[in-house]
């Protein structure tokens, strides 16, 4: 078992860090939250980030009331701020991990390129639902050995969108290169397979729509107690953490 | 640099905010969300950069722009943001019905309120531009762009203030298409425009009053003020004399609304008795002596607001909440019932406390200390009228005392700035004026009466603080000035010192004589033709004392006007007359019927106040004579005239003794059976003595005793009505009748009733005091008038039909 440390990047608006936390104990690192601007006093520059730490989440939540859209300010701060290149991070082993507003840090950050982004969509209802998600291709770390699962959607209903004007360009690079790791299962979802998650090239930095932290057991799930049998078993979301501290053993 | 941003989802993308917005007025409005073709949703926001040029082009591109789903507009900083020209119109292209009638509606956050969402984008230009001053200031707020034929001007107002900004916190304007094609808004002057501290386009008062400020008229007349300043004020000395030491009582009675009720609940109500206490008697100690409660009948309690409700309950709750007071405060309480009238529509929930002031002087008056001062009021008259912004007022004066913010008040209705000055003794040691940015208004208030407003001494520790509670209450107000202790008067203007003077000469004044300011005969005679009339107050709530003092060119109160007594632990009793006499004469017969009135409440009358606005002569006269022709001291007396205020009141408080408040007589006849009696009712006769409890000692043993109202003893067939409305009003209250034997007219004097038991000891001594009575009739329990005149011919008329 792994004791690298992994941090847990807070800023006001944020949440869900402690099932972050709780997930990342339970699977063997030793997990920290660290506010943001608490990161920027204490000069937690790129070197120090990748020597002290093996693992970065961004949460989701309405991270700085969503001014200027939703994840921006983080992006920018992460980028001005604290100076980090997070593709550098994982080109070095570090793994990320980006979800909901995280993953649209990650996005206005580029480290998946320049022409994705996240759009509220037509209803713009916040709604709790689960999504069935099917793990494509092999690059990531993160999701090797995991079949078909089902995540809670936790935030506003956003989807994402590929640039117009660099559309087949952008598309065909997301399937050839296999960056679209995450899709919906087009037997249960209208809209057929649309794309839940992002990887980069390395596989390593992870940005994703569903909350696996929320999924940690079954009694995660809205109907655990028809079977209560299942109630101890560990949910689909552990088993993505545990990807993650598999591959930072080996 | 002055810079305004526009983000929006590009024309490609349904935009689900301005969806949601859709959607929301088709449920409420579903005509006009038929009107509304396309709708579009922008967020904007409006920033005073530093620094130079590029570098915030740069930035702005950084923080504002999503080019995958966003476009950005920012007139001609960044032409290629948006589309294909760069401007609003790339969006508009993407309505279904083009060339289309587009609207646009703007909004912005006041620039008081915070603003979390300028506060973040501040911070990340900080954090892009590594520069903590690179924004100095920020406004956000959103564009809404509609396209509709049949959509007007009033159908976008709805929009805007139901569904888009928040009244509040917002404010918002129209933009025509025009405007929305243009560039113009970007422009430089525009943006600063928003961002000043004095945003002009908003409907609140704040504002309002703000907006009135035009620009700075050089032509300040400085010789004049110099002039003004050195002149010596008349004041009118108020005439104040203390016969008792340990005892003063005021002529506060307050409180009249009938959310009263509840408002004792809370206590708010009951604090600010407490501050008026104080200001009354500032520099003395003080405290509270009693509690009143007034409950009117049932019946009447049944109207009003309060309807639906049991009247059981209503008085329930009236007495626990009065209780909740006097618990509290460990102050005595009294609860009475006095008034009922069918005349009136409003409930009449009274409560109010006596207040006393001990005349121990406290070692030191506050408001010596610098002290920044700040005007606050409304100069328009409809603050004036306006109620709802005087009760803001008081709330805000009260919670900033209790946050102890302010040392002292200026009270400056009806006065000019130089009256309210001159006559401030906290401002005593000297002060600066600052005339910068209200000079327009230092020029027409320093001769002219102001409206309601005050000055008020704020702790400079706690401005910030309180400044902002006044903007969050849209209350206007700005700095005027600050007091300090160099003995010098100092006018500043644009950091010059304009004028300077001692203070010595500043605060000179000269005594002017109560004559000087009384009036020959009523502004209603001479003036106000054609007009509207005044209305009397007693069609309105009776006790409404509060809305006459705010409200006089309004209403106005009546001789009938109610009496209230205020007890007191020692046996001290204060009975208070309000009354009004606008149009009417004030003359001895209407002074002898007040100070029978309350005789014939119990009260042994020891000394009187009064003040009255705009007062005649004979009624100064016929005040002047109290001690003279009655015996009662005069403790004090005040005189205000206002010539811009087109009426007249007088209010007078008697203080009276009482040996024993449970022996208060109320004017209603009690029960069937009892004899009525009449008393004369001069001050020289012995049964006013034997009434007010001088002498004897069989006064409990009366039920009740009614003064005869003044047009009852006028000569001629009016005065035989007005002694059966005196029957008729004593009777209803219990439904009762009587058989009267009516054969000459009464001069003035009361009307008592005994019980049969009783009425022998009373009679006897009656006989040895020598008070003269007669026998008039007695009690019925039927609600009939039976009189017999002094031709023994008999009128039976119901109660009802005289009411």
């Amino acid at each position: 078992m792994s004791m690298y440390r992994a941090l847990i990047l807070s800023s006001p608006g944020s949440r869900g860090e402690k099932a972050f936390a709780y997930a990342l104990k339970q699977v063997g690192f030793d997990a920290e939250v660290l506010q943001i601007d608490e990161a920027i006093r204490l000069r937690l520059e790129q070197d120090q980030l990748s020597l002290k730490y093996k693992l970065v989440i961004l949460p989701s939540g309405n991270t700085y009331s969503s001014v200027v859209g939703s994840g921006r300010v983080l992006a920018l701060k992460i980028q001005h701020a604290l100076g980090w290149n997070l593709n550098r991070f994982a080109e070095r082993g570090g793994l990320v991990m980006g979800v909901g507003s995280g993953f649209e840090s990650l996005l206005h950050l580029k480290v998946f390129g320049e022409d994705y982004a996240l759009r509220l969509n037509d209803e713009a209802k916040s709604q709790e639902k689960w999504v069935r998600v099917i793990p494509t291709g092999t690059r990531c770390v993160w999701l090797r050995g995991l079949g078909t699962m089902d995540l809670p959607l936790n935030e506003q209903n956003t989807e994402f969108v590929i640039d117009s004007s660099a559309y087949v360009e952008a598309k065909g690079k997301l399937d050839r290169l296999g960056m679209g790791c995450l899709r919906g299962d087009p037997s249960v979802e209208p809209k057929g397979d649309r794309i839940w998650g992002l990887c980069d090239m390395t596989g390593r930095i992870f940005g994703l729509l569903p909350h696996p932290e929320y999924f940690l057991s079954w009694t995660n799930t809205e109907d655990w107690y028809i079977n209560p049998t299942r109630a101890a078993a560990p949910g689909s979301g552990m088993a993505i953490f545990e990807n993650a501290a598999r591959y930072a053993d080996t | 640099m002055f810079v305004r941003v526009e983000t929006g989802y590009k024309a490609e993308f349904v935009d689900p905010e301005a969806r949601r917005i859709h959607q929301k007025i088709m449920e409420i409005h579903p005509q006009l969300a038929e009107k509304i073709r396309w709708i579009r949703k922008l967020k904007c926001c409006w920033l005073e950069l530093d620094g130079q040029r590029d570098r915030v082009i740069q930035t702005i591109q950084q923080v504002f722009k999503i080019p995958v789903t966003h476009w950005l507009f920012t007139g001609d900083l960044l032409p290629s943001a948006a589309g294909s020209s760069g401007t609003l119109q790339d969006l508009m292209q993407a309505a279904p019905f083009r060339p289309g009638v587009f609207h646009g509606i703007e909004k912005r956050k006041r620039f008081s309120y915070h603003d979390e969402e300028a506060n973040v984008i501040k911070d990340v230009f900080q954090t892009v531009l590594g520069d903590s001053h690179a924004v100095k200031s920020a406004i956000t707020g959103e564009l809404l762009l509609i396209e509709g034929v049949k959509l007007t001007q009033s159908d976008l107002e709805w929009i805007s203030r139901n569904w888009f900004a928040g009244d509040k916190s917002e404010s918002w304007s129209l933009i025509s298409e025009d405007e929305l094609k243009k560039n113009a808004r970007f422009q430089g002057e525009q943006v600063s425009k928003y961002l000043s501290n004095t945003p002009s386009n908003s409907r609140s008062r704040l504002l309002q009053f703000r907006q009135m400020e035009h620009p700075v008229d050089e032509s300040m007349n400085w010789s004049r003020i110099q002039e003004l300043f050195r002149v010596t004020v008349p004041v009118y000395e108020r005439q104040y004399t203390q016969i008792e030491e340990e005892w003063t009582l005021r002529p506060e009675v307050r409180f009249a609304s009938d959310a009263l009720l509840l408002n004792t609940r809370m206590e708010m109500e009951f604090h600010l008795a407490l501050q008026q206490l104080e200001d009354v008697a500032e520099g003395f100690n003080t405290h509270l002596q009693t509690v009143l409660g007034v409950l009117p009948n049932a019946k009447r309690v049944w109207l009003g607001e309060e309807h639906g409700n049991h009247p059981v309950r209503v008085k329930d709750e009236f007495e626990n909440s009065m209780k909740d007071v006097s618990e509290t405060t460990a102050t005595p309480i009294v609860q009475m019932k006095l008034y009922e009238d069918s005349n009136e529509t409003e409930p009449s929930y009274f409560w109010s406390t006596t207040l006393g002031i001990s005349m121990q002087k406290n070692p030191s008056i506050e408001g010596s200390e610098k002290a920044d001062f700040i005007w606050i009021g409304d100069r328009e008259s409809p603050a004036y009228q306006d109620l709802v912004f005087v009760e803001n007022l008081k709330s805000a004066l009260q919670y900033a005392r209790d946050a102890k913010a302010i040392s002292y008040v200026l009270p400056c209705a009806g006065l000019s700035l130089l009256e309210v000055l001159k006559r401030a003794t906290p401002l005593s040691y000297g002060f600066d004026l600052f005339l910068d940015g209200c000079e327009n208004w230092f020029k027409s208030a320093l001769e002219k009466p102001m409206t309601l407003s005050q000055i008020w001494g704020v702790r400079p520790e706690q401005k910030a603080w309180l400044l902002n509670e006044l903007s969050l209450r849209g209350i206007p107000y700005f700095h005027l000035g600050t007091s300090n202790l160099n003995g010098d008067v100092r006018v500043i203007h644009q950091n010059q010192v304009k004028l300077q003077m001692n203070i010595r000469e500043f605060f000179k004044t000269e005594p002017i004589e109560p004559e000087e300011l009384l009036l020959d005969e009523p502004i209603f005679h001479t003036g106000l033709k054609g007009e509207k009339r005044i209305q009397p107050l007693r069609f309105k709530n009776r006790y409404a004392v509060e809305e006459l003092l705010l409200k006089p060119e309004q209403y106005h109160a009546s001789i009938a006007s109610p009496v209230v007594l205020r007890p007191d632990p020692n046996f001290w009793t204060g009975l208070m007359v309000l009354s009004d006499l606008c149009g009417e004469e004030f003359n001895t017969v209407h002074m002898e019927y007040l100070l029978r009135k309350c005789t014939a409440l119990g009260g042994q009358i020891r000394s009187m106040q009064a003040s009255m606005m705009n007062g005649l002569k004979p009624w100064y006269q016929v005040i002047k004579n109290v001690e003279s022709d009655y015996g009662i001291q005069l403790t004090q007396f005040e005189i205000v005239a206002r010539p811009d205020n087109p009426s007249h009141w007088l209010a007078l408080q008697l203080v009276a003794r009482l040996n024993d408040i449970r022996n208060i007589r109320s004017e209603d006849f009690k029960q069937a059976n009892d004899r009525i009696y009449w008393l004369p009712g001069g001050f020289d006769q012995p049964a006013t003595r034997w009434l007010a409890g001088l002498e004897g000692r069989y006064q409990n043993s009366l039920h009740s005793a009614i003064a005869i109202e003044p047009s009852d003893y006028s000569t001629g067939k009016q005065g035989m009505n007005g002694v059966i409305n005196t029957l008729t009003f004593a009777l209803m209250k219990r439904k009762l009748g009587a058989e009267l034997r009516l054969q000459h007219y009464f001069p003035g004097g009361f009307f008592v009733s005994v019980g049969e038991n009783e009425r022998y000891a009373v009679e006897e001594e009656w006989a040895i005091l020598g008070i003269e009575s007669e026998w008039v009739g007695k009690v019925t329990s039927t609600p009939h008038l039976v009189i017999r005149d002094e031709e023994d011919r008999v009128y039976t008329i119901p109660i009802e039909d005289l009411v």
